[in-house]
């Protein structure tokens, strides 16, 4: 009880207070912009706290965090360009929202959905850190396999019209994560002598190529181009859409610190599986991808909800949940702080701040997203097309640049700019692509992986709970909607 | 002059050449395990070139009553903008090492501008000055990223 008390008497001090205000807005400002991730700003701010007290540099990081993963959504709703990979499925009914000029309504649903999935994850990590904690360890090789391919499950929500088109995509998903040197073997594969590709494809000027550059390649090669004025009001979302919109914040809240708390996963892979979870227990599945508030409330939720849940082994363990939490850990040592079970013995301040800064950090969130983000963003993508275009391509530019600094990442990006253009001109659908890229790297190593644990058994699956629960799910979700999908034909 | 071709039959040819083509390439990955081949790198390859040639084959076959779906190939003016604006694309990142990040943003950003219709002169040099401003600040000045500057190698 004292450390607590001691936690919040240094968290209330204006000067912290100030810092994590000002490391939510960095993040948010980080957050929106293409190519700028919630991991680079992270990692950039953490030089900036080397002269800080520890409480101070935790809860500018803490506040950067957060505001990194809901300043992606900005992005994704209004210019269909993910800011973080964990904002793609937000753009899948947030970008049509803005097409109909409710793009500042979108980003108010976005910003409530994540400032309660942030909340929950937060709650959810000081009730049950320990107890997720020791669960997540008990995710091994089979069972990630498993849950890759639940996630792939996932295909058939998001593939428009065709189911057969949606896994063509996946595959082509998977088919681009392959290139580079073979994790397990040391081989190099589909390189084609490039020293650049040994690295393989990053993710992120993939993404902004094929949502960013393709929608911008599309606009151009169209004969008319429709100007969307935004509406400003009904930013801040009503009590009743704030009722129907709980069940699936709660839902995708939970599913976010679930997979948050997986190392290695990840909020986009919470996203999209809340995302589908979503959309099967919706009464009106057709609509999800035609801009519906359900879509982004899902998306937004639970990839807040999983920065909890990244911190729970973070925390408990000193494993970290995800690239964030990796560097999170390598903060709190500069300021000789050691996650792990025992920093709830020696430092309980710092886990009892860090508790509070998330709840503090997701308030901030909300007024900053509310009160300003939401009406300067969406007044952004008023500006003529003239104006605009080219300053998104600029971004599109330098945003791939800044993941490695290199310029052979601006021609992946326009290079997938080109492929997505052409994609959605043979009628496949670019979202189930992006899974397929999420998940690609965790399907191929965890499968050889499992079979070199199994000695070649494939049986050895059958004798792993954890994954046989994860492979019942996936086969009772694919029946379950078609279920849905024979009744509502009827 | 245009050519059209049913959009099922487009893809399924597409895929089934991308399949091959991935098919071939891995089978030129060396195996190092003689037991267990699913370990070898080119396991997964040839596994999804194999379900991509089936899935292009079900494309065709499911696409066989609906030709009327087609793909249009024609030069239309719109379309040639699209693909001058990936050449400027290309151009300012070519240009990007030796003109430096200032100079071709200005010049990327007041050429696409005035393609796309801007006709004031003085506003597309103040904006493409207050955007490429305000990029450098922000990308090369607040988040240190090393892209090639005229001004940080004065």
């Amino acid at each position: 009880m004292d450390a607590f008390v001691l936690a919040q008497a240094e968290l209330f001090q204006p000067h912290v207070l100030f810092m994590l205000f000002c490391g939510v807005c960095g993040g948010i400002a980080v957050g929106s912009m293409p190519g700028l991730t919630a991991t680079m700003a992270v990692a950039i701010m953490t030089s900036f706290t080397f002269h800080m007290d520890a409480i101070s540099a935790i809860m500018t990081l803490i506040g950067v965090y957060f505001g990194g993963i809901y300043g992606g959504s900005i992005s994704a709703v209004l210019l269909h360009i993910p800011g973080t990979p964990s904002a793609v499925m937000t753009a899948r009914d947030g970008y049509p929202m803005a097409l109909r000029g409710e793009g500042g309504r979108a980003i108010g649903i976005a910003t409530w959905s994540s400032f309660m999935g942030g909340l929950i994850g937060m709650i959810l990590l000081m009730l049950f850190a320990p107890l997720i904690s020791k669960f997540a360890l008990r995710f091994s090789a089979p069972e990630y396999f498993a849950l890759a391919v639940f996630g792939l499950s996932i295909v058939a929500s998001i593939s428009d019209k065709s189911l057969t088109r949606g896994l063509i995509a996946a595959l082509l998903g998977i088919l681009i994560c392959l290139s580079g040197v073979d994790p397990m073997t040391g081989m190099a594969r589909f390189t084609f002598g490039l020293p650049d590709l040994y690295s393989g494809f990053q993710f992120i000027p993939v993404m902004i190529g094929l949502f960013g550059l393709s929608e911008i390649l599309t606009q151009l090669s169209s004969q008319e181009y429709r100007f969307v004025a935004q509406k400003l009001t009904k930013i801040i979302p009503s009590w009743s859409q704030i009722k129907q919109l709980n069940v699936t914040i709660l839902r995708s809240a939970l599913i976010g610190v679930g997979i948050g708390a997986l190392p290695g996963t990840g909020g986009a892979i919470a996203s999209f599986v809340a995302y589908n979870s979503a959309r099967n227990n919706s009464n009106k599945p057709e609509k999800f991808g035609q801009g519906v508030p359900q879509g982004i409330a899902a998306s937004e939720a639970a990839n807040n909800a999983s920065c909890g849940g990244a911190l729970m082994p973070m925390l408990t363990l000193g494993i970290p949940g995800d690239a964030i939490t990796a560097i999170l850990i390598g903060a709190l040592i500069l300021h000789n702080v050691q996650p792990g079970p025992m920093l709830f013995v020696s430092n309980p301040e710092v886990v009892y701040s860090i508790y509070t800064g998330g709840i503090l950090a997701s308030l901030f969130m909300a007024t900053v997203g509310f009160l300003l983000a939401a009406r300067l963003f969406a007044r952004l993508i008023s500006f003529p097309r003239y104006v605009l275009l080219p300053i998104i391509l600029i971004l599109c530019i330098v945003g791939s640049f800044a993941v490695n600094n290199s310029l052979f990442d601006v021609y992946v990006m326009i290079g997938f700019g080109v492929v997505g253009y052409i994609a959605k001109n043979l009628g496949i659908p670019l979202t189930p692509l992006v899974l397929g890229v999420v998940l690609g790297p965790i399907l191929e190593e965890n499968l050889r992986t499992a079979i070199v644990m199994s000695q070649g058994e494939f049986v050895f699956f059958l004798t792993r709970p954890i994954a046989v629960f994860f492979i019942l799910v996936t086969v009772f979700s694919l029946c379950f909607q078609k279920w849905k999908a024979n009744r509502r034909m009827r | 002059m245009s050519y059209s071709i049913p959009r099922s039959y487009l893809l399924s040819g597409v895929i089934l050449v991308l399949a091959g083509f991935v098919y071939w390439e891995a089978e030129n990955i060396p195996s190092l395990t003689t037991d267990l081949s699913v370990v070898d790198a080119a396991f997964f390859p040839t596994a999804i070139a194999i379900l991509l040639a089936v899935l292009a084959l079900m494309v065709a076959w499911q696409g066989r009553n609906n030709t009327s779906d087609r793909i249009v190939f024609t030069l239309t003016p719109a379309f040639r903008k699209a693909a001058l604006f990936v050449g400027i694309m290309i151009a300012y990142a070519l240009a990007l090492p030796t003109v430096g990040f200032e100079l071709s943003s200005l010049t990327f950003l007041m050429l696409t501008m005035w393609l796309l219709g801007m006709r004031s002169k003085v506003l597309a040099v103040v904006l493409s000055v207050m955007v490429t401003s305000l990029i450098y600040i922000i990308f090369i000045n607040l988040m240190y990223v090393p892209i090639p500057s005229l001004l940080k190698n004065l």
